[in-house]
């Protein structure tokens, strides 16, 4: 059994709303912009509702096994080697989001501002400052989350606050972006964004119980669905629709352009410092997650020696990814698959739980 | 072994500090304040660019050949902007930086040719130009323009620039447009960009008359290049470019462009000369601003859009010529509705050339008729840049004056009678 510590709700609300929200620093915003045009905004509640329904599958799995985490509860599901191959396929896809996130925050970074630095290097750095929280354990990490919680919070809005004068309401028409149906589609498709939210019951045996566990997780997806919606709100209004598409960087053009008279100016500066810090503490639980996951498939007690070869397979895969248009691919089919890893694979375990009326402690 | 581990953590953090692979030192870089670019003699693009050389002007560093108030001014003939910049490095022993770039220039010739759009798109790729970069098109050489552009008071020519800049908020008579803006336009389905015009002033136009006004009171008839002046930098900004997609279609002068920022909701102030309503052969100066945000209406419903405008202003009397008390509550009508009669007039001509002579929806009208359409497919279909011309527009200007100055009566001189005779 592993050691995982105790965190508190707000230490673990602020870890999964961090991770969560990283996504819309990077090109997020943009990909959405080309499926749906000016209804991007309000997608994205349709993806955080549709979140809220898979998180309410893995609270009924949880509340079926107290005491029981995600991973024993699908060997105890469905049976010791299938639920350990889900969990496996979990933990392979929490990995594959790291290198995603990673690459995608080092391509950005290469764009922007080290267009000389090789991207292993910048991989090495930030991957290191992912290494040593998964080192020191959950209590670290969510420490940290916690820590940087309203930093990053405050960083985010008053970006999107100071650009007002570049907004124009107008561009939020046609409403209905490429129509109704296209919208919803792609907004329960990409639900996986806010599928980070299924961490939660791979940690629950550090959060304080059930009712904890409920409102943590869905505190969690109301508070990163209205900042991300917020967010691409605000992207919506700075642009026409066709222009939407264009920028590799959406929420980074935006700060760019914030002007206040002649001396307040380059807000950029925040941006990187806020993009970062909520990229290394998203690496961090994914890391964190995909490790135990393994250690627990494995019956391992002490995860600590599992991080260097872990920490190479996720350096490895985010080096592998040739160029840009490679990663925009990977991004594009994790966002629209990502779902049936992070609710398809709980989904699959409650529903053989009520098939075969396996439930309790075990 | 984790001690060491943490020593050789803070040592490499340490080491990481001192600088990496993009290390730029602020003295290490030349920074580019304009970009022009002309057509090219021996190859595509004549590219002109002003850089700061961090010298105080009127010293001994006038030597070189550009070099003037703390910048210089090279000029090369390139294939491209970039190529350009690199081919200028085999002359400086530093690296060009975009970094504070405050404007880029294209000529009127180049702007005509319709591949502007070829232009920006290689400037907003790059990260280096920031996108509140101001957009300029020149009459005459944008590299003449840049060589001109030169402070009038002190010796910053940064801070020089950005206070031009903040002339369309002053006066009117230029449109705030940055690069950002302008590719956004040459995207857009609702609307087609515009950009500040600019030239240098030969000063001739004070002697030659060569447009001489006719029946012309307000001082905002000029273009740039042609204000009748002398003296002073020959740098001019004054008026606009008008655009259709990538091409350069049309010009207007000042007081065109402050209509156009009256209707579009940019105006902020500027002083109006208008002819006395009672004595034509005087002239009234009005200080005038928005009284509220112009309201525009659209309906789609018959064959042809219609469009009612309204625009909403305000203002103080600064001068009367004919000493009519138009102050007094019987008269200061008589001074709004001929205010209201000739601005609509103006505006009213301004559409129509803007519907008949270039077809282009400079106003964006077309971000209130996108309202009307729930999908995107619609708007597309419904395709408001070509309608634009067929459109009804109907305007309506509101006028108020609010104060008189510093002066509430205009008391008779008196002169004997000889003089009055």
């Amino acid at each position: 059994m592993i050691k995982e510590g105790k965190i508190g709700p707000y230490e673990a609300s602020g870890l999964i709303i961090i991770t969560i929200i990283t996504k819309v620093f990077l090109s997020s915003p943009r990909a959405l912009a080309d499926y749906v045009g000016t209804a991007s905004w309000y997608t994205s509640i349709i993806s955080a509702l549709t979140a809220a329904l898979g998180f309410g599958f893995i609270y009924f799995l949880i509340k079926r096994f107290p005491g029981k985490d995600l991973v024993h509860i699908l060997q105890l599901a469905l049976g010791r080697l299938p639920g350990g191959i889900f969990s496996l396929a979990l933990g392979g896809y929490l990995l594959f989001n790291a290198a995603l996130i990673s690459r995608e925050l080092i391509e950005a970074l290469k764009i922007f501002q080290y267009p000389l630095t090789p991207p292993d290097f910048i991989l090495l750095f930030l991957g290191l400052g992912a290494f040593f929280p998964v080192y020191l354990g959950l209590e670290s990490i969510s420490r940290v989350a916690g820590l940087w919680f309203y930093l990053i919070i405050f960083g985010l809005l008053s970006l999107l606050l100071l650009a007002i004068p570049l907004y124009d309401v107008s561009n939020l028409f046609p409403i209905l972006g490429y129509g109704i149906k296209r919208s919803v589609g792609h907004g329960i498709v990409r639900s996986s964004a806010y599928g980070e939210v299924v961490i939660l019951a791979l940690l629950i045996n550090s959060l304080q119980g059930h009712g904890h566990f409920k409102r943590i997780g869905l505190y969690s997806i109301a508070i990163s669905g209205a900042l991300i919606s917020f967010s691409l709100l605000c992207y919506t209004m700075f642009e026409n629709y066709p222009v939407l598409k264009e920028n590799t960087i959406p929420i980074l053009s935006v700060a760019r352009e914030i002007v206040y008279g002649r001396f307040f100016t380059r807000f950029e500066a925040v941006y990187i410092f806020v993009w970062t810090l909520s990229s290394a503490v998203a690496i961090a639980i994914y890391l964190y997650s995909t490790i135990t996951i393994f250690s627990k498939v494995i019956n391992v007690d002490d995860y600590r020696p599992l991080i260097l070869p872990f920490f190479i397979t996720y350096y490895s895969i985010s080096m592998f990814i040739p160029d840009f248009s490679s990663l925009m691919l990977l991004v594009e089919w994790s966002r629209e698959y990502g779902s049936l890893f992070l609710f398809g694979i709980p989904l699959i375990g409650f529903i053989f739980s009520l098939v075969r009326g396996i439930k309790g402690g075990g | 072994m984790l001690k060491l581990l943490k020593i050789f953590l803070c040592i490499v953090i340490i080491l990481s500090c001192a600088g990496c692979f993009d290390k730029k030192e602020v003295d290490d870089l030349a920074y580019i304040v304009a970009i022009g670019v002309d057509k090219g003699e021996v190859d595509r693009l004549r590219l002109t660019i002003q850089y700061a050389t961090f010298k105080q002007s009127g010293g001994e560093g006038g030597s070189i050949e550009g070099e003037s108030d703390g910048t210089m001014v090279v000029t090369i003939d390139c294939p491209s902007l970039y190529t350009g910049l690199d081919m200028f490095s085999t002359s400086t022993s530093r690296r060009f930086s975009m970094l504070h770039t405050k404007y880029f220039v294209v000529s009127k010739e180049m702007a005509r040719q319709g591949e502007m759009d070829r232009y920006i798109n290689a400037l907003i790729r790059f990260s280096e130009i920031r996108r509140n970069m101001f957009m300029f098109v020149s009459r005459g050489k944008a590299g003449d323009f840049i060589s001109e552009t030169k402070p009038a008071l002190g010796d910053d020519i940064i801070k020089s620039i950005e206070l031009a800049m903040e002339q369309p908020y002053r006066t009117g008579l230029i449109p705030y447009v940055n690069l950002g803006r302008f590719n956004e336009a040459l995207k857009s389905t609702t609307h087609q960009p515009v950009s500040a015009l600019v030239s240098t002033n030969d000063f001739k136009s004070l002697k030659e008359a060569r447009h001489k006004p006719q029946g012309q009171v307000s001082g905002g008839h000029h273009i740039a290049g042609e204000v009748p002046r002398t003296g002073g930098v020959k740098a001019e900004l004054l008026g606009m470019a008008v655009f259709d997609g990538g091409k350069m279609v049309d010009e207007l002068n000042g007081d065109e462009t402050r209509l156009y920022m009256m209707i579009t909701g940019a105006f902020r102030r500027g002083f109006f000369t208008i002819r006395d309503p009672e004595k034509p052969d005087d002239i009234v100066v009005l200080d005038v601003r928005y009284k509220r945000k112009p309201t525009i209406r659209v309906d789609i419903s018959g064959d042809k859009p219609r469009i009612e405008v309204q625009v909403r202003l305000e203002g103080n009397i600064v001068s009367t010529q004919s000493k009519i008390n138009y102050e007094s509550d019987g008269l200061q009508p008589i001074l709004e509705r001929a205010f209201e009669r000739q601005t609509k007039r103006q505006m009213d001509s301004l559409i129509t050339k803007t519907q008949q002579t270039f077809k282009a929806d400079i106003f964006n009208f077309g971000k209130y008729v996108a309202r009307k359409f729930p999908t995107v497919q619609q708007w597309e279909k419904y395709n408001w840049l070509d309608r634009y011309p067929q459109a009804v527009i109907n305007t309506k200007v509101d006028f108020t004056i609010r104060r008189s100055g510093m002066m509430l009566e205009t008391a008779p001189t008196q002169q004997t009678e000889e003089i009055s005779e």
